[in-house]
């Protein structure tokens, strides 16, 4: 389990090359790869962005059907979001994105979890299985 | 860290974008850019990220920004080198680069920005 600080652009970056080594470790697609550097990279943003400071978890989880996989942990202690239909909208954005950050990232990841309560915090869970 | 490096080809500037490139770093590339377009008044850029490791949400908006602030100032852009999991990771999360023409590689954008200019420049001969 590797656990990176995100408070800075620079940890946006550390984010995805703890995600790559942790994907490459496992035997991931390089499709599946990118895929998962590309999640990594919009949620660790969206916790530099609108949180400002958080944390990212990486674990590997195993089935005992001998499927393996990535899951990533996104904490925070932000502000929260409002309206999570809202935000999982495909085109909608509060800040400067696309409004393609948290939907993008759950249609490149296999689950999806997002838990978020206004003015504590927001916790975004994701998993990719390799098949 | 330099993450990106910048040529000229005739009169068509060329930006290599590389590997693990922040968004602090994307933003002064852009400003270099621009800067450099006025400066060389090149009638055609080149984006090229064959050496990009990914292509999220940000980096999409700051590349179709960019082609817009350049089309603007009067010159074209052409992307190229979009390799086979970007366009597949774009596809699947719905991104796109509209105003932006790409081409398969250096030549082929070259051979766009050519086409390009001679139309724009003789206008009424295809008439």
């Amino acid at each position: 389990m590797s656990r990176v600080e995100i408070c800075s652009e620079q940890d946006i970056v550390l984010a995805r090359q703890v995600a790559r080594r942790a994907a490459i470790g496992l035997g991931f697609s390089l499709v599946d790869q990118t895929r998962i550097i590309t999640a990594v990279s919009e949620l660790a943003r969206n916790i530099y962005t609108y949180a400002v400071k958080g944390w990212m978890t990486v674990q590997e989880l195993n089935q005992h059907t001998g499927v393996v996989g990535l899951e990533f942990l996104f904490e925070d202690q932000g502000p929260g979001i409002d309206d999570l239909q809202m935000a999982l909208t495909a085109g909608y954005s509060s800040g400067q994105g696309l409004g393609l950050g948290l939907s993008g990232a759950k249609r490149l990841m296999d689950e999806f979890d997002l838990h978020s309560i206004p003015g504590q915090g927001t916790i975004v869970r994701v998993v990719k299985w390799t098949k | 860290m330099d993450k990106t490096s910048l040529l000229k080809i005739g009169n068509v500037l060329i930006l290599s974008i590389e590997g693990e490139i922040n968004d602090f770093s994307v933003v002064s590339m852009q400003e270099m850019l621009l800067g450099e377009v006025k400066n060389t008044s090149a009638p055609g850029v080149i984006l090229n990220i064959s050496r990009l490791e990914i292509m999220d949400s940000y980096m999409a908006r700051v590349l179709s920004d960019t082609a817009r602030m350049i089309r603007l100032m009067g010159s074209i852009t052409v992307l190229v080198g979009v390799n086979p999991m970007i366009a597949l990771t774009m596809v699947d999360m719905g991104l796109d680069i509209k105003e932006v023409q790409t081409a398969l590689n250096l030549d082929g954008a070259l051979e766009m920005l050519k086409g390009l200019r001679l139309s724009a420049e003789y206008p009424e001969e295809s008439a």
